[in-house]
């Protein structure tokens, strides 16, 4: 029952996305990648056109959909800019842990607004000296009645300097490590929150990214997300919905390098030849090709799980640090296609590249994803293949299998070297290392 | 490691003065060089004020004949100090030994001390629209009338392109079928010829503050004798001034990654991550020795190359390999330790972000790491 095939619905909302990235973010894009800036008015038109927000279930006035669409579209307005699909699905990441959480009331508040009157939320976990490691967040979080009184300084905040809202992370101590994370639905217009200056980024310049400051910010009792001991786990439930995303970033980037890549190729003449007559030209397209589909896979198998009820965390992990680097190497490789035209700002292919970089960066690095998917293997993945010392490895003994015949039917495996010794019992000693043939295991029959 | 070549407490001496000065000079500046796209004439003149333009010149045209481990180091050190775009280093080592290989005796007396003195700035227009690192595809002609040369054509991603006042220019003499080892000249074009304009500062992804644009041709008149060399002989002095243009793109992209390990071991010492410092994972131990491998085996290769081009072998196909795996090395190492800066490298604040731009362009320029690949294989017969 495994299927590709997209329903109508999906088709139709993929054009819808396509149709937005073509005539409203390409045009856009460079011009306020000039100029460092958010495009308020694209992102209201994003609204308007019923791309962003797609994840509040309908209950709450939203469409509803799942991560294989969220996926579908991201990959199209990204494929246009990275920078300006940020700023787009940034709501998607600061509501989730709402969407995640139990907390009816304050879902029944803030998700139809934010659905219904294009009100924006962003999600805060990282900070000056931490991003990767959330049980590391130091802003203080202090009992104060039914509520909460926030203090300190959070970073790198997507969309932080444009958004009503404000999900923060922050901990009733640090010392607790894990068990003092705490979550909290924060207005803007509150006491004692301010945004800082827009950070100067490499890239993503179309992405608002500022610091918050929290200084006595008081945070009434219903506006509590999660509780002390809640909040880590709902950080990492909310990366493992939104990480199979950034993954769909780098496969529309990529797949914008490659399209360029292959037109360019195709009207390039050099040493007497078209660009894309040469092998070594051909060869490096035929690779982009291979990895973005590749991506493309691992994106929507990680989306499916979700979309399923499943625990997606792994797969996410796979698909964003597989994808994202796979992103840089197929765009770095574009950008040699176009040679010194790619380096020009003439040319769409170094945006690409400087929006990109940030990818296998931000919502967990690389090497955050490689922790997670090590710990895993190492933790509770479960082999298929017998233990090692059971392997039958039945070198020289291979009438073994074969029914009738002469000869003993018994293969013991020496525990230390892997020697295999035939015969009704084990040897007394291994003939090889020694060791004493107790420890001698039968691999053979079954 | 120690280096192994010939470096004398003259030159150590030097390397410290030019560090000072562009320290003193440069850096706080550099970031509203970036901004403007340019860097003002003002700098070059102290560069030539302090002995930095041209140091080998002979003593004649007020140089101070110094050995080739001066421009090394004038490399090394704006390279490590991440101010690449300021093309000194396409002055004193690709342009104006042009002018001292080919020129007049007359000629040299004309040019050389400007540029010693920073009063002329030099670019080379090879590269056009549709000829790259593919130098037989030029189109740009030089037709000789009344005792002048009129040139036109359209020449792209002329480095000095705005600031040049002297531009070495290579053009076809030869008809469009001529061979390209006989039909190319070179010539040198004065800021105020007539008929020779320039379009605005190409932008582009790194290299922010050098002033690279196009040069138009449009009927311009020079006199006869601004031809450089014999006539025809271009893309043969071209090929020969190769090895030293190539060498000097690896010396640079070598300091520089050498300087992206250094700040890197720091910042990985300093921050903290988990508990502990980011530099006691073993993840970025066996990243940044990797690093460190790769960057041992650039250097002993390229002083290697040095030393081979002090001592006028031909090294043509070893710095091929050089400027390719050299290039792609730092590009490489500035990757990954942006990466290992995290979200703090993606920040425009700090260098290493500038270090990641300025390094793609390298495996672009002074011919591609494909070209380079391509002339590697033809030296193995292939």
């Amino acid at each position: 029952m495994l299927d590709f095939t997209l329903s109508e619905s999906q088709s139709k909302l993929r054009e819808r996305a396509r149709q937005f990235a073509i005539t409203e973010a390409l045009p856009a894009a460079w011009r306020y990648d000039e100029k460092d800036e958010i495009p308020l008015e694209i992102l209201d038109r994003a609204f308007d056109a019923g791309i962003m927000n797609t994840d509040i279930p309908k209950k709450y006035g939203g469409l509803g959909y799942g991560l294989i669409e969220g996926a579908l579209l991201t990959e199209e307005i990204a494929a246009a800019c990275p920078g300006l699909a940020t700023s787009i699905f940034d709501n998607s990441l600061g509501f989730e842990p709402l969407v995640l959480s139990d907390k009816e009331a304050l879902k029944e508040k803030y998700l139809p607004r934010i659905a219904r009157d294009n009100r924006r939320i962003c999600f805060a976990t990282s900070e000056p000296l931490m991003g990767s490691d959330v049980a590391g967040i130091m802003c203080r979080a202090t009992k104060d009645g039914d509520g909460y009184v926030l203090n300190g300084t959070k970073y790198w905040i997507t969309n932080g300097g444009v958004a009503d809202y404000m999900t923060i992370f922050a901990t009733v101590d640090p010392e607790k490590k894990h068990a003092g994370i705490c979550a909290f639905i924060v207005e803007k217009e509150w006491d004692g929150v301010r945004t800082g200056l827009p950070i100067p980024k490499l890239g993503q310049r179309t992405s608002n990214t500022v610091g918050i400051n929290l200084k006595n910010v008081r945070v009434p009792g219903e506006n509590v997300l999660a509780e002390p001991g809640e909040g880590f786990v709902l950080a990492m439930r909310t990366f493992a919905r939104t990480r199979p995303i950034i993954g769909a970033f780098a496969v529309g980037a990529a797949r914008s390098a490659m399209e360029y890549a292959l037109d360019y190729s195709k009207r390039r003449r050099a040493f007497g030849g078209k660009l894309s007559a040469y092998q070594a030209t051909q060869f490096k397209l035929a690779e982009m090709y291979q990895k973005v589909e590749t991506m493309r896979l691992l994106v929507w198998k990680a989306a499916w799980e979700a979309d399923k009820g499943l625990d997606p965390t792994i797969s996410a992990s796979i698909a964003k640090f597989y994808a994202t680097e796979a992103a840089v190497q197929v765009i770095n490789d574009a950008l040699q296609i176009f040679g010194g035209y790619g380096y020009t700002r003439m040319y769409p292919i170094e945006k690409l590249l400087r929006d990109t970089r940030l990818l296998p960066i931000y919502e967990g690095t690389s090497e955050v994803q490689r922790i997670i998917v090590a710990g895993y293997l190492l933790g509770s993945y479960t082999s298929i293949m017998p233990p090692l010392d059971e392997v039958p490895i039945l070198i020289g003994g291979g009438d073994v299998l074969e029914e009738g015949k002469a000869g003993s039917k018994t293969a013991w495996r020496c525990p230390l070297c892997g020697y295999v010794h035939y015969g009704d019992e084990a040897p007394e000693e291994c003939p090889y290392c020694f060791v004493g043939g107790r420890g001698f295991k039968k691999v053979w029959p079954k | 490691m120690e280096r192994t070549l010939p470096i004398s407490e003259e030159h150590v001496i030097f390397r410290e003065s030019l560090r000072k000065f562009i320290a003193a000079e440069i850096i706080e500046r550099y970031a509203d060089w970036e901004q403007e796209g340019i860097i003002p004439r003002e700098i070059w003149k102290k560069f030539g004020e302090n002995g930095y333009l041209c140091p080998w010149a002979s003593e004649e045209y007020a140089g101070s004949g110094a050995d080739y481990l001066y421009s090394v180091i004038i490399t090394e050190e704006l390279s490590r100090a991440g101010v690449g775009s300021l093309f000194v280093p396409l002055h004193n080592d690709i342009v104006a030994p042009y002018i001292d290989s080919y020129g007049t005796a007359e000629q040299k007396a004309r040019w050389l001390p400007g540029c010693v003195s920073g009063d002329i700035i030099l670019a080379v227009a090879m590269t056009e629209p549709e000829a790259g690192s593919d130098l037989a595809a030029i189109k740009t002609t030089a037709v000789k009338k009344n005792g002048r040369w009129v040139l036109n054509g359209q020449k792209t991603f002329i480095s000095n392109g705005i600031l040049s006042d002297l531009v070495v220019v290579a053009a076809r003499t030869g008809g469009a079928d001529a061979p390209a080892n006989q039909a190319i000249s070179l010539f040198v074009v004065e800021r105020e010829a007539r008929g020779f304009s320039r379009g605005e500062p190409i932008k582009k992804i790194g290299l922010k503050a050098q002033d690279t644009a196009e040069l138009f041709f449009d009927d311009c008149e020079i006199p006869g004798e601004n031809l450089l060399g014999q006539e025809g002989m271009g893309f043969i002095y071209l090929m020969q001034k190769l090895q030293p243009e190539r060498l000097i793109c690896a010396v640079g992209a070598q300091a520089a990654a050498e300087r992206c390990l250094e700040m890197t071991v720091e910042y990985a010492k300093e921050r903290k991550l988990f508990g502990k410092p980011l530099s006691k994972f073993q993840n970025t131990q066996f990243v940044l020795a990797e690093l460190a491998a790769e960057i041992a085996v650039g250097r002993s290769f390229v002083d290697d190359l040095i030393r081979a081009h002090m001592d006028g072998k031909s090294v043509m196909n070893e710095t091929c390999m050089a400027k390719f795996w050299v290039t792609e090395m730092a590009k490489r190492v500035a990757d990954r330790c942006l990466q290992i800066f995290g979200g703090y490298g993606y920040c425009t604040e700090y260098p290493i972000s500038r270090f990641y731009l300025d390094a793609r362009i390298q495996t672009i320029y002074a011919g591609t790491s494909e070209v380079m690949k391509l002339i590697i294989a033809r030296f193995m017969g292939l």
